[in-house]
């Protein structure tokens, strides 16, 4: 085997040949052997070798290797000086020429085929939908109840608050004494003023608020009824709320008691004189007006709760600058900065 | 990749995509399944991909899918074996673009998507490389040989027009 594969040196092989040569019965074996070896086979070629050899003259076209450039040059795949090299030279060699016409002839055209119905195509975002979990829209639901419940809460407290400082006031005028009771009833929330309890003269006024204070659908109705039959109540009533400006002295007349009897005076007077205009029941429409008051009532303590604030803080600011923004000198300071009024 | 981006390129390229996969399978119905496949898979992949290579997007995703497609059904084979009959008995028919077209047929399918790339969209060695996996050195050896292949059946004495 070593002998066939030609893997001994020459005296080794001319060993094996005497050896064999000893021994006939060996020869015919050896042939064999021998036959079993492949020999090459020279008919197969690499007809390409073109594409692979490389010379300097590649950087150019040369009839060895114009095929190449003509197939770059047909897929546009050459730069523009390329371009010219390769059409001189092929306007230079008939053959050549040739070959770049075929060549050409090889590129397929664009065909008009068209894909047809391309709205199954066509897309269109939809919108994204959050989904919440059940506990999130219960937490959700239960914040807005909260919410809602405080709110009308807070806008009951406030209605029923305003109108507990009329009953309040009707009261203070009538009976300046028990002034001090019904400071402390008007804490309460609900606007309740039933458990004021005065004296029992001063009974029938208190208990004919209540009725004001507490329902106020029926307000006009009662105070109708006890126009008719006892008129001085609703005097009582109505005078509080037709004349403004004794809802501001009634304020006045709690903290200030040496004032109640000059108070009490004009309550009085002005009780005869609104006796005398509801005896003559011409100017009974006109005490139908104590809703307007209501509103004048709660929009004037709001008014001067926010004047308060805009004063405070002008004073915090002219003691923080030193900066007198209506000084002496003809001018007002805006921002910080100071324009002459002259 | 916008909504709009999305379906601009559906107006501009499908018909190019369209004709690049029909022209490879010769299968209607199969290259409008290939179609839709590739911008279907644009659409759910819309957020990564650049507008500006929209078009090699859905070349390349198409392509990879024709080329599954033919795996799955042979249907090419087939169809070489039937243009083969047909070719020998339409000898007469000495025109130029279906002389060509029967020339397409003999090709491999890699080099025939690869002249049809760089025929129809007119892509670069590199881009037509980056579509279908190849580098620009076996893109250039493959459309030599399919040049050189087309050339000498266009030269053949019965093609001669």
């Amino acid at each position: 085997m070593l002998y066939i594969d030609n893997e001994l040196t020459v005296d080794q092989m001319k060993q094996v040949e005497l050896f064999v040569a000893d021994n006939p019965d060996l020869e015919e074996e050896l042939l064999m052997l021998e036959q079993s070896r492949l020999i090459p086979d020279e008919s197969i070629v690499f007809d390409s070798k073109h594409l692979l050899r490389k010379e300097e003259s590649d950087s150019f076209i040369n009839m060895s290797n114009y095929e190449e450039w003509l197939v770059l040059y047909v897929d546009n795949e050459v730069t523009g000086e390329q371009q010219i090299a390769i059409e001189k030279f092929a306007v230079s060699h008939p053959q050549v020429q040739k070959q770049l016409v075929l060549f050409r002839q090889t590129k397929l055209q664009p065909e008009k085929i068209f894909f047809a119905d391309k709205e199954v195509l066509y897309k269109r975002e939809g919108a994204r939908i959050l989904r919440m979990q059940w506990w999130r829209i219960s937490v959700a639901a239960m914040l807005l109840l909260a919410a809602g419940m405080g709110l009308f809460s807070i806008l009951n407290k406030k209605h029923s608050t305003g109108k507990g400082a009329i009953a309040k006031e009707v009261i203070k005028k009538e009976h300046p004494a028990s002034a001090a009771n019904i400071k402390t009833s008007n804490k309460d929330t609900s606007g309740n003023v039933g458990f004021v309890q005065p004296a029992p003269p001063q009974n029938l006024a208190t208990t004919t608020n209540d009725k004001i204070v507490k329902k106020d659908n029926r307000q006009r109705k009662i105070i109708g009824d006890e126009k008719s039959n006892e008129p001085q109540l609703a005097v009582n009533s109505t005078t509080a709320r037709v004349v403004p400006s004794e809802h501001v002295a009634l304020q006045s007349v709690q903290t200030k008691p040496p004032q109640l009897a000059n108070l009490n005076e004009n309550a009085l007077n002005e009780k005869i004189n609104t006796r005398k205009i509801l005896d003559t029941s011409v100017t009974y429409p006109t005490v139908e007006t104590p809703h307007v008051m209501y509103a004048s009532n709660t929009d004037n303590d709001e008014n001067k709760r926010f004047r308060g604030f805009f004063r405070k803080a002008s004073r915090i600011i002219e003691r923080s600058t030193n900066i007198n923004p209506t000084a002496n000198d003809d001018r007002v300071l805006i921002g910080g900065m100071a324009i002459n009024l002259k | 990749m916008t909504e709009k981006e999305y379906n601009l390129c559906v107006t501009e390229y499908a018909d190019n995509v369209y004709r690049f996969i029909v022209k490879n399978l010769r299968h209607e119905e199969d290259a409008r399944d290939v179609v839709q496949s590739a911008f279907e898979k644009m659409w759910r992949n819309r957020d990564g991909i650049d507008p500006e290579k929209g078009k090699s997007y859905l070349f390349t995703v198409a392509y990879h899918q024709m080329i599954d497609h033919l795996r799955k059904t042979k249907r090419i084979q087939l169809k070489d074996e039937f243009n083969d009959e047909t070719r020998v008995v339409s000898h007469d028919v000495h025109n130029a673009k279906k002389i060509l077209e029967q020339a397409l047929d003999r090709l491999s399918e890699t080099q025939k998507s690869l002249v049809m790339l760089k025929d129809y969209e007119g892509y670069s060695y590199d881009e037509i490389g980056k579509i279908t996996g190849l580098n620009e050195s076996q893109v250039k050896v493959y459309l030599h040989r399919a040049r050189v292949q087309l050339k000498n059946f266009l030269v053949k004495p019965e093609n001669v027009i």
